[in-house]
């Protein structure tokens, strides 16, 4: 079948009298092995061609396909920037969860492949660590604070840009935002003064709430209490806290660096808040 | 028969060992530079810095770590002002946070307290009460927690002896306060809540009664509500049981009855809700919930822990095994104890605790002050260490403590340079301890010579005790990796007499061979003791305590250790599981439990003692540290000084007259060999076929120090990416290539005549032979990175060789350092008769060097670098190296007269004078040592007394030596002592005699102080502490002031004795008797009255405040006017008084109800 494609294709280049070459000599080069269009040649070619095809036919659909919106409720533009932060501030968290407190971490070891902040630390060999973050559950509100400030203004960009083709919008610049992580949820509290005004209505609104259930005081607070052993005793034994707190799963690794990397999760929702220990560490040898 | 040739070759072995230490020009060269190196340090050592380049706070580190944009300053981070340790609190949370810096705390908005372990009442735990949960916590988190948790639920804060623990608090709450809440919707309909009396009563705002069932279901057909009695089964959040849950979402009891302790848990399988099996099976053993247990490479204990191995701790949680490999480095431990439960079960828990190695090795300098005996006892107690007895039939018989469990060190070897000069890492300076001479005593007579004295040094038996002792130091000597393979370039053997006997066979592959075993834990090995209670206490001097005497003890018989230990977060789990799982597994679980008898019950701490362990290892180890560098000058020196006398007698021994006297007489002479052991650390294999194993082991992570245990080639790469590798490099079957290391030569000399088989070292101005008395450096590069060793024997192969080039030979490195040092030939003229023809090759050297590089390659042919020391008459004066008073010292009060030693660099007679006069004008002359057999690393001794000392008295001194020239000094060495001016003295000490300290929390922290005065340094001293069987060097001393903080102090008495001793050597004590009590009582309100006001009289200083509602908080309301804190007012109004007072130590006490009416009626 296909030598019979190839011997057609042949001849119907050879009719045409732009391909310029005698038969001769085609003759002669198809007479040449390494020259000859075999069979498994001839499958790749057909495979990519039907490649082409199909990604064209993709590449038209998608062109076709209307564009995506997002859907506003014109009633409840509260909603939309619930939602909007909501989605903010769960990045932030899984962030500030997986490099242990921070979005960008400062003074941090790379374990598995992500920079994990140390709490404690202390450089000196046999000394006690140093804590790093004081005060861990106001610093990681005000790290959720500074992530989601730009994410919120583009919330309200987006808003206004797509009620404004309804309402007059009145949107200033002025925005405040208070992140607030309590036990077992995480709050975030938005002052802004935003308005829709069109013939029939006005509306006008200065405060945005957003609630988020998460357990990240309580995974900060234990990050604390281990720190507080560590920065004390050199040790924490997750065993036996875990016995009294078995909501709570709390893995320890020491690197053979001596660095110890301390993983909690609340059994519950399975969120997991990782960070890095280097306390009271004794060199190999003296 | 010995001739005198080799009589040459031995004293150029001699010489040759005496100049690759270089030791009596190292020393002096290193005394001179003393003060410039401190000097240097300071201004370029490490410093604190508020934040680190890497954004790490206040760390010690060296200064071009600071980031520039925050403050530094060049000391201790504990001493300055933004770096100073305390304990910030959350102004909005109450949380503490110890061992916070005060400029971090503060730009955070936290309040800093200046005790760093927050010992102080804000930061005191207790029970915080919300509903049906507690939470052990402190009061300030628990009112914040009441206000931003569900602000329904009331929330109290209790620390009283029924919450004065975690576990007490956290059983307290218990579900029989709990009942049905019912309400109506705006519907009618009649719905429910399981909750507590006071949540109902707050939700519904009305009374208890009215709403809330106590005991009662929702379900209940008597309460008529909606909701239908067990409607399905499911878990609630923390619970453990499988509970009913009626239609309205709401608990009403257990269906299933599982329990945590026991192994089961509720969950869902196949849709269904039951109790989970939350065992382990393990290897066909069933582990519980919640035991722990240690797993091992292979053979722990008796020094014969294999190198690379690590002590992984397995825990069984929630129905799966996971593992917390311990410390790598062997730097902790899995220790493990092991309960018998009343059903005959055994259930195990485990811990990575700190291994104690350094302190075996403490132990034995403890010897001179504290006696053998003592020393022996204590290190078989010492759970890390174990007593190793050698004896070799003679004088050559010790007992030394090493460590059980030995430590593991970088097997990478490192530049460590020092001035320029190479000095040993911390693995070489460990096993260098193994490094010993023993001394044979040979009876020879015309007709041969036989051994007498420590005959088994040249036995196999002295190379493997000696191995074993090396082996037991850490990763040193021949031994093998956690793989089984062995290896034996980590120790050489050598006699100083090979004609008269080889000294001891090296091990033999079948000897080797046999370690391998020890790569599999054998079927009886018992796991890591956990060590008893008095060990552990004996580690923390910090938190020493005093036998309470009759007062106040909430926890029975437990020691305040103990009952600090206790108020840690989760310190009960452990002790908890043991307990619960040996009760009756019918029993009701948690509240069948009796609290106090958890608490009063044995308790495992070893989880604890980690960091305690490790803190005091920091002392241990520095003083190890010393000891082992003094240690080590001590062995070179009685090396040195062995070889000497070996050589004195050898030329006696071979001398033919000598011979034929004694054939005469029957003399039978004395020939000492000495038979030198050297521990080095352990080689790894060569090349790296065995990398790739370190991956496949899947319970114990691969690190660096297991990947570099399997092979010089092995490399562990893609570090902290979660695909740590080990692999091993490419192999080179290239042959090392040695040639002179240029950049490394003493100014004035040359690399000379350099081929490809070696060189000479020259004088660089005639390309002659180097001087003698001075010191040269040179080095080799070698290219592939090679270890190398040298030998005056060009036969030797590298394996046979005993000495490693330079300090750093034994390493994989691309070159290597030697210092050398040759003193004049003619030194040694008349004590060994030698003629100028064998004075001639005496001073003609030949060094021969192999290399072998990672992948087992040795280059061919020897490499051979050549030198000879100028002939010729002596010309140089002797020098003065140190002295002993050190020059400039102090001595102590009232002395006038003192023995000193002078060391002179050659021999020569020395004289002192009070002025500074000609040699021959001086009258004092010293008692100077001529024998080459008591050259000291210093030098040669000369004795004297100085007399006449006064408050500052200048001595001159000055040698000849006692060539044919008499070279003498034309300048003075200038010599000053300085008496001390008066005593040293202890003229504070606080807490004083009779003293007591109050403080709010226990435990607290006490510190002690003391100020001297007087002495040699106006009071500067160093001091410490003992008492109770503990004691410490103060933290901060050598000073006039002192102090050391007791972190966690406890009620009781306290009987310390201290004692300072300044540089001169001038002493003083004082002891003092205090005790500590904890004020936990509130204040009593004594007396309330009208007298143009409300008065109120409190039992003790107090702050009062008041308001006219219950629910008032402390902080907010109004303070009553007082001016001694006893006697309170406030204006008078016709309400209800709530009043409530706060002591000085935060203790409050309850509030007081009074109702006030108009005095006029």
């Amino acid at each position: 079948m296909d030598d019979k494609i190839s011997e057609n294709f042949l001849k119907q280049v050879l009719s045409k009298p732009e391909s310029g070459k005698s038969e001769n000599f085609l003759k002669q080069v198809l007479s040449k092995p390494e020259l000859k269009i075999n069979k498994k040649s001839q499958v790749t070619i057909f495979v990519v061609l039907g490649l082409m095809l199909i990604v064209l036919i993709l590449i038209f659909l998608l062109l076709l396909r209307p564009a995506e919106t997002e859907a506003y409720d014109e009633e409840n533009p509260q909603a939309y920037i619930e939602s909007c932060t909501r989605d903010a501030t769960e990045e932030a968290i899984e962030i500030i969860s997986e490099h242990g407190g921070d979005i960008h971490p400062r003074g941090s070891v790379l374990y598995k492949g992500i920079d994990r902040t140390f709490l404690c630390y202390n450089s000196q060999l046999y000394k006690k660590c140093i804590n790093q973050r004081p005060l861990l559950i106001e610093h990681i509100q005000k790290e959720i604070e500074n992530y989601i400030y730009p994410k919120v203004y583009e919330c309200f960009q987006a808003l206004q840009k797509n009620l404004e083709q309804k309402y007059e919008i009145e949107n200033p610049d002025d925005l405040k935002i208070n992140a607030r992580i309590q036990s077992r949820h995480v709050s975030v509290e938005i002052d802004k003064y935003f308005s829709m005004k069109n013939e029939e209505d006005k509306k006008e609104f200065e405060k945005f709430t957003m609630n988020l259930v998460h357990p990240m005081y309580n995974l900060a607070e234990i990050a604390m209490e281990i720190v507080n052993q560590e920065a004390k005793y050199c040790d924490f034994n997750a065993v036996g806290y875990m016995v009294l707190h078995n909501e709570f799963d709390i893995k320890r690794f020491i690197t053979g660096d001596s660095n110890t990397l301390y993983t909690i999760e609340e059994r519950a929702s399975g969120q997991k808040f990782t960070f890095a220990v280097r306390s009271c560490v004794l060199p190999p040898g003296l | 028969m010995i001739n005198k040739k080799a009589n040459i070759g031995y004293l150029q072995i001699m010489i040759l060992i005496i100049s690759s230490f270089a030791f009596s020009y190292i020393v002096y060269e290193g005394t001179k530079n003393i003060e410039s190196v401190d000097a240097q340090q300071g201004a370029m050592g490490e410093v604190c810095c508020e934040e680190t380049q890497n954004g790490s706070r206040c760390q010690y580190v060296p200064a071009w770590q600071c980031n520039q944009d925050f403050d530094i300053a060049p000391t201790l981070c504990e001493l300055t002002e933004f770096c100073r340790m305390g304990c910030c609190i959350s102004d909005e949370t109450g949380i503490c946070n110890v061992r916070s810096s005060f400029r971090n705390c503060e730009n955070l908005g936290g309040t800093f307290k200046e005790d760093q372990f927050c010992n102080i009442k804000e930061c005191e735990k207790g029970c915080c009460i919300m509903g049906d949960e507690a939470v052990w916590t402190t009061e300030k988190n628990c009112e914040w927690l009441g206000n931003t948790e569900n602000e329904d639920v009331p929330t109290e804060w209790r620390r009283d002896e029924a919450h004065n623990t975690e576990i007490e608090c956290l059983l307290s709450v218990s579900k029989e306060d709990m009942g049905a809440c019912t309400y109506e919707t705006e519907e009618g309909e009649k719905k429910c809540l399981y909750i507590t009396a006071e949540e109902c009563a707050s939700r519904t705002k009305s009374d208890f009664n009215e709403h809330f069932f106590k005991g009662y279901y929702c379900s209940n057909p008597e309460l008529n509500t909606t909701c239908k009695p067990h409607d399905h089964k499911g878990c609630l959040e923390n619970e453990e049981d499988v509970y009913w849950f009626d239609s309205c979402d709401n608990p009403e009891g257990v269906a299933i009855d599982c329990n945590f302790f026991q192994g089961t848990y509720c969950g869902k399988k196949d849709g269904e809700y039951n109790c989970q099996n939350i065992n382990c099976e393990v290897d066909g053993v069933v582990r519980r919930n919640g035991e722990s247990w240690c797993e091992y490479d292979g053979k722990i204990g008796d020094g014969k822990d294999p190198v690379g191995s690590r002590h992984v701790k397995h825990i069984c949680y929630m129905g799966t095994e996971r593992i917390e490999p311990c410390a790598d480095y062997r730097n902790e431990i899995c220790v493990q104890q092991d309960t018998t439960l009343t059903c005959g079960q055994t259930v195990s828990q485990a811990a990575c605790r700190v291994n104690g190695w350094r302190a075996c090795l403490a132990l034995n300098s403890k010897g001179d002050t504290e006696g053998v005996e003592r020393i022996e006892s204590l290190c078989e107690k010492h759970p890390d260490c174990w007593l190793k007895e050698i004896e070799m039939g003679g004088g050559f018989h010790f007992k030394v403590c090493l460590p059980e469990y030995p430590p593991g060190f970088n097997l990478i070897g490192e530049y460590n340079l020092v001035e320029g000069m190479e000095v040993m890492n911390s693995a070489e300076k460990v096993c260098s301890i193994a490094s010993m001479r023993c001394t044979e005593i040979w009876v020879c007579g015309i007709f041969g010579c036989s051994c007498k004295e420590n005959c088994d040094c040249h036995t196999e038996k002295f190379t493997r005790e000696m191995n074993d002792f090396c082996v037991s130091l850490g990763d040193c000597g021949a031994y093998i990796n956690y793989i089984g393979v062995p290896t034996d370039g980590g120790y050489g053997v050598k006699s100083s007499k090979p004609d008269l006997t080889n000294g001891p066979p090296r091990l033999t592959q079948t000897q080797l061979n046999e370690f391998s075993k020890y790569a599999t834990a054998p079927p009886d090995q018992k796991p890591a003791e956990p060590g008893n209670f008095e060990f552990f206490e004996t580690l923390n001097p910090g938190s020493l305590q005093e036998v309470t005497e009759g007062e106040y003890d909430p926890q029975g018989n437990l020691s305040a250790f103990e009952r600090e230990l206790l108020q840690v977060s989760g310190a009960y789990g452990s002790p908890l599981l043991l307990k619960i799982m040996d009760e009756d597994p019918n029993e009701e679980d948690i509240p069948g439990l009796a609290q106090g008898e958890i608490a009063a019950s044995p308790i495992d701490f070893s989880m604890y003692t980690n960091g305690i362990a490790t803190t005091m290892s920091s002392i241990s180890s520095q003083i190890v540290y010393k000891e082992i560098t003094n240690k080590h000058f001590e062995y070179l020196a009685a090396m040195i000084a062995g070889m000497l006398i070996y050589l004195i007698t050898e030329s006696i021994m071979l001398s033919l007259v000598a011979a034929m006297l004694a054939f005469i007489f029957a003399i039978r002479w004395i020939v000492k060999v000495n038979i030198d052991f050297s521990c080095y650390p352990w080689e790894p294999p060569v090349g790296g076929d065995d990398c790739i194993r370190c991956n496949e082991d899947l319970e114990v992570p691969c690190t660096e120090y297991r990947c570099q245990s399997l092979g010089q080639k092995c490399n562990y790469i893609n570090k902290g990416t979660g695909n740590e590798m080990c692999v091993s490099r490419p192999k080179n079957n290239k042959a090392p290539e040695i040639m002179p290391l240029y950049s490394y030569i003493s100014e004035n000399y040359s690399y000379y005549e350099v081929t490809g088989s070696g060189f000479k070292i020259v004088d660089d101005k005639n390309k002659g032979c180097i001087d003698a008395y001075t010191p040269v450096k040179f080095g080799i590069k070698v290219d592939p990175f090679a270890k190398c060793k040298y030998s005056t024997n060009p036969a030797d192969r590298y394996e046979n060789m005993n000495d490693y080039f330079g300090v750093k030979g034994s390493s994989l490195l691309p070159a290597h350092r030697m210092m050398y040092f040759y003193p004049a030939p003619e030194a040694f003229k008349d004590p060994y008769n030698l003629t100028e023809a064998e004075l001639d090759e005496l001073g003609e050297t030949k060094f021969y060097v192999k290399c072998r590089t990672a992948d087992g390659i040795v280059n061919p042919g020897n490499y051979v670098i050549e030198t000879c020391v100028k002939r010729g008459p002596d010309l140089t004066p002797p020098r003065i190296i140190l002295t002993d008073p050190l020059n400039k010292a102090f001595i102590p009060y009232g002395v006038t007269e003192t023995p000193a030693i002078v060391y002179v660099n050659e021999p020569s007679n020395c004289r002192w004078s009070l002025e500074d006069e000609a040699y021959e004008k001086m009258t004092n002359k010293m008692d100077c040592s001529h024998d080459p057999a008591d050259y000291t690393p210093y030098g040669l001794p000369c004795n004297t007394t100085l007399t006449g000392i006064t408050n500052h008295s200048t001595f001159y001194l000055r040698c000849q030596d006692i060539s044919e020239n008499k070279n003498t000094m034309q300048e003075s060495y200038v010599y000053t002592l300085s008496t001390s001016k008066n005593k040293l003295k202890i003229v504070e000490v606080k807490p004083g005699n009779g003293e007591e300290v109050i403080a709010g929390v226990e435990p607290t922290t006490v510190t002690l102080r003391l100020k001297t005065e007087g002495g040699a340094q106006g009071g500067v001293a160093t001091c410490r502490w003992s008492g109770n069987g503990y004691s410490d060097m103060f933290t901060e001393t050598y000073d006039v002031f002192h102090s050391y903080e007791i972190t966690s102090a406890t009620r009781g008495r306290y009987n310390l004795t201290f004692t300072c001793e300044d540089d001169a050597g001038n002493t003083a004590k004082a002891s003092s008797v205090f005790s500590v009590k904890i004020d936990t009582g509130s204040p009593g309100i004594s007396r309330m009255y009208y007298n143009g006001g409300l008065m109120i009289r409190t039992e003790e200083e107090s702050v009062c405040r008041y308001g006219f509602h219950r629910a008032f908080k402390f902080d907010n309301a109004s303070e009553m006017y007082t001016t001694d804190g006893l006697e309170h007012t406030a204006k008078w109004v016709t309400r209800t008084y709530y009043i409530q007072c706060e002591d000085e130590f935060g203790n409050k006490g309850s509030k007081k109800t009074i109702r006030a009416y108009d005095p006029l009626y």
